[in-house]
């Protein structure tokens, strides 16, 4: 993990893609792009793969199915048979109903999860929240960040973004005040 | 493809703009969340101090069905079922219309929902939570409630899956829980703007943590995107077979009128039809009030009325669908039922739901009317008010005329029905209100990158092949 990060804040969209597609150019990889919405482009920019998050929303779908039949079937026909008027226990149409609904709940509460995950969320002393003028990252300004794990590669940074135009550039975390 | 694309407001077939303003700026920003960062004014402080004294009438009306019991309602055999489920299926269907413009319209990829979904969230997780409240009220023994539970218990019984009153609490948990997911992974980059613009350390420390420390971050969205679109297709199914699921409990009943396979269906629209037309009323007057013309323009009521009108339509296809089989059927009670409805004892019921859900929604054919603030008010509130008689007409009748002379007799609401039923209205009232000034009403991020959508000049290498 990086010590620090060196920030630079870009006002327009193509300007904030070229950037970070010249920056990884150059080689950085510990690249991230702070903006007020979800940018077109920024995930080919920054090669950021697919979101694994599909494949916990199948799997808590899956559970909870499961689940939710198996409560059904295991209390109704199983470990409490109540026969009335000699209607089927396990009667698989009334359960579809609840199978359905505990697909659905886990599957939610699956993507919920793996997003705070995949997020690595909450968080309320990431460094780059520090910086000065961030809170325009939630307005309309465009913060691109570089991770520096050492004093060199921060200045190489500071250079670089500064020299691709960006405002504001700024190193936050590590030994800095 | 040529490579023009039309700038918003100029289209002749398109003239309405469906966002008016100048810049993505701070000012923009601080706009969007103006009911969340300016002080509550005069408007918001009378509707709080109205829907408190409403919600207080509500515990009070509460207390005494817990103390007397059930028979504090007008709730007698052979109607069982009277003011609280009627109330319960008309509120759960509120719900529904705000799952739909959320969850159904980001799925078809509709920009005019960006500016209005999350009023429409705020009024399902509102509405869902005064459905959720009857059945405990109905129950005649609240303090069991949770026996609907399958907690392992040392009574060895476990609730009966077989029956629909299971279904009843699965489905509306799921629903009230679900609802709240999406809610809140929508709302968390608008609380990082809410947390980066409010004022008061107070009010910082609330919106940082709620927030999370977003710091929309490129990887984030990306999950983001993923997660919010994934949650939205459950939802639509979800949405879907709730209120089946609720039109379930009357179609697999052994009464006339209600042992119909139409039921589903027509359930959800007539869901979905109340949920916009509630939406109407409350969306313009906080539009009026917080001066957001600009986001929420005429643009969106004319298309929130023509999905009134729409559904208008298919509710009105239920109507006739009903009775035409009652009257093909042959079947003697059935028809009577539906007898009762037109020349009966609850004829003046029945003429007001068709007033309300299927005569005065037509005005909406007309494009002036549509865009009126006024008529859209007023429409709204008749097809409110339409779809509660609605639920009246469908349980109430049915019940006082089963297949025997003993289960004949007619219904008459009591005092505490009433006071529930406004109570409840009331109380709807304040935790929107309350919503309204804890919560950013218009997603920000989604209006901003509409605006930028809008805005951007045309690409090169791409044509525009977006469908509308």
């Amino acid at each position: 993990m990086s010590s620090s990060y060196v920030l630079g804040a870009f006002a327009s969209e193509p300007q904030t893609l070229s950037a970070l597609r010249s920056l990884r150019e150059r080689g950085y990889r510990e690249l991230d792009l702070h903006s007020p919405f979800p940018v077109e482009g920024a995930a080919d920019a920054l090669g950021l793969s697919k979101s694994w998050i599909r494949w916990a929303a199948l799997a808590g779908a899956l559970l909870g199915g499961a689940a939710g039949y198996a409560v059904q079937w295991w209390t109704n026909a199983f470990n409490w048979p109540l026969d009335v008027g000699d209607r089927p226990l396990r009667a698989w149409p009334a359960f579809t109903l609840l199978t359905y609904e505990g697909l659905i709940l886990a599957s939610s509460f699956a993507i919920f999860l793996a997003l705070l995950a995949a997020w690595r969320l909450p968080n309320l002393h990431h460094p780059v929240l520090g910086a000065a003028g961030f809170e325009t990252a939630t307005a309309s300004t465009f913060w691109v960040s570089v991770g520096a794990s050492s004093e060199l590669e921060r200045d190489l940074a500071l250079e670089a973004l500064g020299a691709l135009g960006a405002a504001e550039v700024q190193s936050v975390g590590g030994d800095t005040p | 493809m040529p490579e023009v694309r039309p700038v918003p407001g100029t289209d002749l077939l398109d003239p309405l703009p469906l966002l008016r303003t100048e810049d993505t700026s701070e000012a923009f920003t601080q706009r969007l969340l103006v009911q969340v960062l300016e002080p509550a004014g005069r408007a918001w402080w009378s509707l709080f101090l109205i829907s408190t004294a409403g919600t207080v009438m509500y515990a009070v009306a509460m207390v005494w069905i817990f103390v007397v019991g059930i028979g504090a309602l007008g709730n007698n055999i052979p109607n069982a079922w009277a003011f609280p489920i009627i109330n319960f299926v008309w509120w759960i269907g509120f719900g529904h219309a705000g799952t739909l413009i959320s969850a159904i319209l980001v799925l078809f990829q509709q920009k005019w929902r960006a500016s209005i979904n999350r009023f429409a969230e705020t009024m399902t997780l509102c509405a869902v939570t005064q459905a959720g409240i009857y059945p405990i009220l109905h129950l005649g023994r609240p303090e069991y409630a949770f026996w609907l539970l399958p907690y392992p218990t040392t009574l060895s019984v476990w609730p009966q899956f077989r029956s629909a009153l299971t279904w009843d609490a699965g489905a509306v948990a799921t629903y009230l829980l679900v609802s709240l997911i999406f809610w809140y992974v929508g709302l968390i980059p608008d609380l990082a703007a809410a947390r980066d613009r409010v004022r008061t350390s107070r009010g910082r420390i609330f919106y940082a943590c709620a927030s999370l420390g977003w710091r929309g971050s490129a990887r984030a969205w990306e999950h983001w995107r993923t997660g919010y679109l994934l949650l939205a297709a459950l939802a639509t199914a979800l949405v879907i077979s709730v209120e089946s699921i609720i039109s379930m409990d009357f179609a697999t009943s052994q009464l006339p009128g209600w042992h119909s396979n139409i039921f589903p269906p027509y359930y959800v629209a007539s869901a979905m039809f109340g949920g916009f037309a509630l939406l109407l009323v409350i969306l313009i007057p906080v539009r009026e009030v917080y001066r957001l013309t600009g986001v929420i323009t005429e643009k969106h009521i004319d298309l929130v009325n023509r999905m009134v009108l729409l559904f208008s339509w298919f509710v009105t296809y239920g109507y006739l669908q009903e009775n035409l089989m009652a009257w093909l059927g042959g079947d003697p009670f059935e028809i009577r039922t539906f007898a009762d409805l037109w020349g009966g004892h609850y004829a003046g019921w029945w003429w007001a739901t068709v007033a309300g859900t299927s005569l005065i929604p037509q005005l909406m054919w007309s494009s002036r009317l549509r865009r009126s603030r006024l008529a859209s008010v007023l429409v709204g509130l008749a097809v409110v008010v339409g779809v509660w008689l609605e639920q009246f007409t469908h349980i109430i009748p049915s019940l006082s005329h089963a297949f025997i002379p003993s289960m004949w007799r007619n219904y008459r609401p009591s005092p505490v029905d009433f006071m529930i039923l406004f109570g409840s209205i009331s109380f709807f009232g304040w935790l929107y209100l309350v919503l309204a000034k804890i919560v950013p009403l218009v997603p920000a991020s989604d209006v901003k990158k509409l605006h930028q959508e809008l805005s951007l000049p045309p690409k090169r290498a791409a044509a525009p092949a977006e469908g509308g």
